[in-house]
């Protein structure tokens, strides 16, 4: 399933400039979107509510990590596509 | 002794500027797109297959079926009261869009009684010959916290509605009981441990699969929460306070919800779970969507609901 029309919330500007090929540029590709509300999980800023900081990747976060809007778990995120 | 979700509550939220900062950028789907949402997620009760899980359920353990039975009724009956407590939001939408969205929430939770009234009939045994019966055996189970907000907040904030649609405080009651609380705090709880035990335990195929189709409605009817309170509440000081004030008289209650029968309401285990992690997921869930909206908890006294 594509993810949701949500896709209009896009991920918010990272402090780090934008380098093509850089570190700061791969962790920017690693959006991901919950289905179930349109959350996206920016990896340049983490979730420090949920314990997860900012430059973690999304297949770094812990499995029992959950979405902070809605309570989907990590396995109702889908990779952000533009 | 471990804290209650109702000390946490009243200890305020404990995250930082920076979090708070992110948690204002958040965009919401709006109604129209989590109609949109809700036809893609269609899924039918009657089309899951409970043939496994039978003999499964004879084969668990006393404590693991004494759990269930208490568990899962507070889902049933819970369904069953929102499914008719819900209509006072439809008839309060405000536009055609949020109309859609609304209706199909009242037909999820119709659905989702269904899922439960189909497990407990073909799984568990109940087999009285009427729904009315079947909800009378499971209602045995159920605590006086859970009677108390399911049948009288809920019904009250529910005929408040229906009397004055179009007042917005009504409105803001409403979904901070159903949406915030009753969905948001205790049913995503519940259904995080329970779903996460069976799936490491290998029981109940049937049902996990469709405790996880009803907890994925249940995401999509917290989003619609988040987003109408945002909306209300984010920049509205007076209607944040009676959000805030309003969770301050229900989280009490709330906690009591969540205590296994018979159990010491300040220190109990649910399937090897204990209350404190219990109590941390469901006030972590809940101020993690505070701040979403825009109105996190304060550890200050709060102010009495205006009537």
């Amino acid at each position: 399933m594509s993810p949701p029309a949500a896709a209009s919330a896009a991920p918010t500007p990272a402090s780090q400039p934008r380098t093509p090929g850089s570190e700061a540029e791969r962790v920017r590709a690693d959006v991901w979107v919950c289905e179930s509300c349109g959350f996206v999980y920016d990896p340049a800023e983490g979730d420090p509510d949920g314990g997860i900081p900012p430059g973690t990747a999304f297949a770094d976060i812990p499995d029992d990590w959950f979405c902070p809007v809605c309570g989907a778990r990590k396995s109702d995120f889908k990779r952000y596509e533009e | 002794m471990a804290d209650t979700l109702e000390q946490l509550a009243t200890q305020g939220d404990p995250g930082t500027l920076t979090s708070e900062d992110q948690a204002s950028r958040i965009q919401l789907l709006d109604p129209q797109q989590l109609y949109e949402l809700w036809e893609k997620q269609h899924w039918l009760s009657h089309e899951i297959d409970f043939s496994r899980d039978k003999d499964h359920w004879a084969n668990l353990t006393d404590e693991e079926r004494d759990y269930f039975v208490w568990g899962l009724a507070a889902f049933f009956i819970g369904e069953e009261r929102v499914t008719t407590q819900f209509c006072g939001l439809v008839m309060a939408y405000e536009d055609e869009s949020e109309e859609a969205f609304l209706t199909t929430q009242q037909v999820d939770e119709a659905r989702h009684s269904q899922f439960f009234d189909r497990f407990y009939r073909e799984v568990i045994g109940i087999d009285d010959p009427s729904w009315e019966q079947r909800l009378g055996r499971v209602r045995e189970e159920l605590n006086d916290s859970f009677v108390k907000l399911f049948d009288e907040v809920l019904v009250e904030a529910n005929q408040r509605l229906i009397a004055d649609p179009a007042s917005l405080e009504a409105k803001v009651d409403f979904c901070t009981t159903y949406h915030m609380v009753i969905e948001g705090t205790l049913a995503l709880t519940g259904q995080n441990f329970i779903t996460t035990y069976l799936e490491n335990n290998d029981l109940l195929p049937g049902f996990v699969d469709g405790f996880r189709k009803v907890a994925r409605d249940e995401h999509r009817h917290v989003a619609y929460g988040t987003w109408f309170l945002k909306e209300k509440c984010g920049s509205d000081e007076a209607m944040g306070a009676r959000m805030r004030a309003t969770l301050h008289e229900l989280l009490p209650v709330a906690s009591g919800v969540l205590v296994p029968k018979g159990a010491d309401p300040n220190d109990w285990e649910m399937l090897g779970y204990t209350s404190a992690e219990v109590n941390e997921f469901a006030f972590k869930a809940l101020s993690r969507r505070l701040k979403a909206i825009g109105v996190p908890l304060v550890a200050e006294a709060p102010e009495e609901v205006p009537a």
